[in-house]
C-alpha cells in the first residue's frame, strides 16, 4: 500500500524546499501507517514543477495536509483521474469558502452566528450601530486577518486601512462579517475522525503553550451532534469543528480539514486506522489496472 | 418564472449588452427578471434561500461563485453549473479536464515559483498565467530564465504552458447550448470588450468546442484557440458565460437556451 501526505513547506521564506511540515500528530499517524506495512510518501507540491498531462494517480490514498492552492491544485487534478482523497478536494475547497460554508451548515440546522457577506466593508455599517462583529477574509484559515470592529468608528478606522480589495484580475475580494456571539471566553474544540469526537477547551485568544495544547473537556451530546452534522453537510471525514459555547447555547465559528488534532490522546492512532481502511477499499488495488499511472513523471515525493 | 442574474460591475463598470437585451427578452416573455451585484449588497449568510427559479452566473467574482455554490447545494439551479464554472476558473483543473477528454491543449505546467519552470524553457518560450486570472490580466511570455518574474508575481502558484509563438491565437468559439459559433478577433489589452467577425469553422475545432463544453459541463461557454502553421489546433482558455460580443442574435439565442433550461428540470 503507497500513501502519499502532501505538507506545507516547513519554512515559509524557502516554500521550494522539499522538506514539509510535520507537526508531532502527523509524525506518529505516518509512524503508524508505516507500522501497518504502508509505504507513505511525504509530498511538498511547492517543491516541484508538475507536468498537468502526467499527473496520475500512484498511491492508493492521497492526504491533504496541506491545502495551499498549489496542494488543492494537483489534489484536483489527481481527483479528475480518480484518486482516492481525504479529504475530498471539494470539501477542502468548500470549508476555505465561508460564504458558502455558513449558508450550508444554517440549512443542516447548525448553529451559526448571524453571519453577512458583500464586497464592500463600508455597507457593514447599519449593521454594526446594532453591536460588535467579525469580519474576516473569506479563504481565511488559522485565524489570519481576522478583525474584530466593535462599532461604526471602528469600521471607519479599518477602511482607512490598506483593506486589498480587489484580486489580480481587478475583481472585487469578498468580505465576511459575523455578528459577535456571547461567550464564556472559551472556545471548544472538536476533532473528528468518522464517527470519533473529542473535545479540547482552549482560552482564546491563545496566551501561552498551554493554552495553545488547550485541556481534554467533556464533550455535550448537541455539540457531538452539531460537530458530526458539519462533517456531513461538507462532506469531511477528518476534521475539526471550533465552538463558542455561552451557557446552554453555543456557536460553531470555524471547519477545519485535518487541522493539528493536539489534544485527543488517541487521535493519530484513530487517524491512522481510518486512512489504512480507506486506502484499502478505494486504493489502487481495488480498482480496474486502466486506472493506474504509468508512473513517470507523476508525483514524487521524498520518502517517509 | 423567476430569474436571477449574478453579475459583476468590473473595472471599468460595464453592463454587457447582449445580457441587458437578454434580459429585456426574457421579461417579454413573462419571467420575473433580477440583477444582483452581489459585492454590492450585504447579503445574509444564515438564512439564505432559493429565491428564483434559475440563477444565472454571469460574474466571474469569489463572492459569485461562493454564493451560486450555495444556491445550488441548497436545491437551486444555477447556469452554468458551478463545478463546470470552477472547472474554467482554474488553469490547472481546466489543461487537465482537455487532455483527458482527449483535446489538445498545449504543454502545461504547475510549479510554486516562476524560478521552478526554467529548465522548460530550454524547450522554447512559455507563457505565464496567474491562478484563477481573467481578462488576460497577469499574463506574460517568457522565452529566458533570466526573463522569468519573480517570486511573488505570483503569490499562489504558477502556470505556464508552452507557448505557440507562431500559432494564430485570433479564434474564438462561443457556445449556446448546442449551437456553436466562431470569431476571429486580435488580442489587445481589452479585446474582451471588442466583437470579432463571424468565421466559419472546420468540423474538427467544432468537434473540439463541442466535446470541450460537455467534458466541463458547460452550456454556455467561450473557448480561446490556437492553430499552428502545421494545421494543429488547440485550446488554450476555456471561459464560463462569455459576453457573446458579435455572436448572431445572440441574445435571442441566449434567451432561447435560457427559457429551455429553465423548463427541463
Amino acid at each position: 500500500m503507497r500513501v502519499a501526505i502532501f505538507l506545507e513547506p516547513e519554512d515559509p521564506a524557502n516554500p521550494g524546499a522539499p522538506v514539509g511540515h510535520i507537526n508531532p500528530v502527523t509524525a506518529e499517524v505516518i509512524a503508524r501507517l508505516e507500522e501497518r506495512g504502508a509505504h507513505v510518501d511525504l509530498v511538498v507540491p511547492e517543491a516541484s514543477c508538475f507536468d498537468v498531462a502526467a499527473i496520475r494517480p500512484e498511491h492508493d490514498l492521497y492526504v491533504l495536509k496541506s491545502k495551499t492552492p498549489l496542494a488543492l491544485s494537483v489534489a484536483g487534478v489527481l481527483t479528475l483521474a480518480g484518486a482516492v482523497i481525504v479529504n475530498t478536494v471539494e470539501s477542502c475547497q468548500l470549508i476555505r469558502d465561508k460564504v458558502a460554508t455558513t449558508a450550508l451548515l444554517a440549512r443542516a440546522g447548525v448553529p451559526v452566528p448571524p453571519s453577512w457577506a458583500t464586497g464592500d466593508a463600508a455597507l457593514l455599517q447599519p449593521l454594526l450601530e446594532e453591536g460588535a462583529m467579525w469580519v474576516k477574509p473569506k479563504q481565511g484559515s488559522k485565524g489570519r486577518g481576522v478583525r474584530r470592529l466593535a462599532d461604526p468608528a471602528e469600521l471607519a478606522a479599518f477602511l482607512q486601512t490598506d483593506q486589498p480589495s480587489a484580486d489580480a484580475s481587478g475583481l472585487p475580494l469578498p468580505v465576511f462579517a459575523q455578528r459577535e456571539v456571547p461567550s464564556n471566553g472559551r472556545d471548544l474544540k472538536t476533532y473528528v475522525v468518522a464517527d470519533s469526537v473529542w473535545a479540547i477547551a482552549k482560552p482564546w485568544p491563545i496566551r501561552t503553550i498551554e493554552d495553545k495544547y488547550g485541556v481534554p473537556a467533556a464533550l455535550p451530546a448537541e455539540i457531538r451532534a452539531a460537530a458530526l452534522a458539519c462533517g456531513r453537510a461538507l462532506g469531511l471525514e477528518i476534521y475539526g469543528v471550533d465552538f463558542l459555547v455561552a451557557d446552554a447555547r453555543f456557536f460553531v465559528v470555524d471547519v477545519n480539514a485535518i487541522p493539528g488534532f493536539r489534544g485527543p490522546e488517541e487521535g493519530p492512532r484513530r487517524i491512522a486506522s481510518y486512512l489504512y481502511a480507506r486506502a484499502l477499499r478505494g486504493g489502487l488495488a481495488a480498482r480496474a489496472p486502466t486506472a493506474v499511472g504509468t508512473g513517470a513523471g507523476s508525483v514524487e515525493g521524498r520518502s517517509g | 418564472m423567476r430569474m436571477c442574474f449574478l453579475l459583476e460591475r468590473g473595472v471599468p463598470p460595464r453592463l454587457n449588452p447582449v445580457i441587458a437585451e437578454t434580459c429585456v427578452l426574457l421579461e417579454g416573455r413573462g419571467v420575473q427578471v433580477t440583477a444582483l451585484y452581489p459585492e454590492e449588497e450585504v447579503v445574509r449568510l444564515d438564512t439564505l434561500a432559493v429565491a428564483a427559479d434559475l440563477y444565472l452566473l454571469k460574474s466571474n467574482t469569489e463572492l459569485a461563485l461562493s454564493l451560486a455554490t450555495a444556491i445550488e447545494r441548497l436545491g437551486g439551479r444555477v447556469l452554468n453549473r458551478c463545478s463546470g464554472a470552477r472547472l474554467a476558473a482554474s488553469k490547472v483543473l481546466s489543461a487537465a479536464a482537455l487532455l483527458q477528454a482527449g483535446i489538445a491543449t498545449p504543454r502545461s505546467l504547475v510549479a510554486g515559483q516562476p524560478a521552478q519552470v526554467a529548465a522548460e524553457l530550454a524547450a522554447g518560450p512559455l507563457i505565464l498565467k496567474p491562478h484563477g486570472g481573467h481578462y488576460g490580466r497577469g499574463i506574460t511570455v517568457v522565452d529566458s530564465p533570466a526573463a522569468l518574474p519573480p517570486a511573488d508575481a505570483y503569490p499562489h502558484l504558477v502556470f505556464a504552458q508552452r507557448f505557440l509563438a507562431r500559432a494564430r491565437t485570433d479564434l474564438k468559439v462561443f457556445g449556446i447550448g448546442d449551437e456553436v459559433f466562431g470569431l476571429r478577433k486580435s488580442f489587445s489589452p481589452d479585446s474582451f470588450l471588442q466583437a470579432g467577425e463571424l468565421s466559419p469553422l472546420s468540423p474538427s475545432v467544432e468537434g473540439m468546442a463541442r466535446r470541450c463544453g460537455h467534458a466541463f459541463g458547460l452550456d454556455l461557454y467561450g473557448l480561446d484557440f490556437a492553430e499552428d502553421e502545421d494545421g494543429g489546433e488547440y485550446i488554450v482558455d476555456v471561459n464560463s458565460f462569455p459576453g457573446y460580443r458579435g455572436v448572431p442574435d445572440a441574445a435571442r439565442r441566449l434567451a432561447e437556451h435560457i427559457m429551455k433550461a429553465a423548463g427541463t428540470r
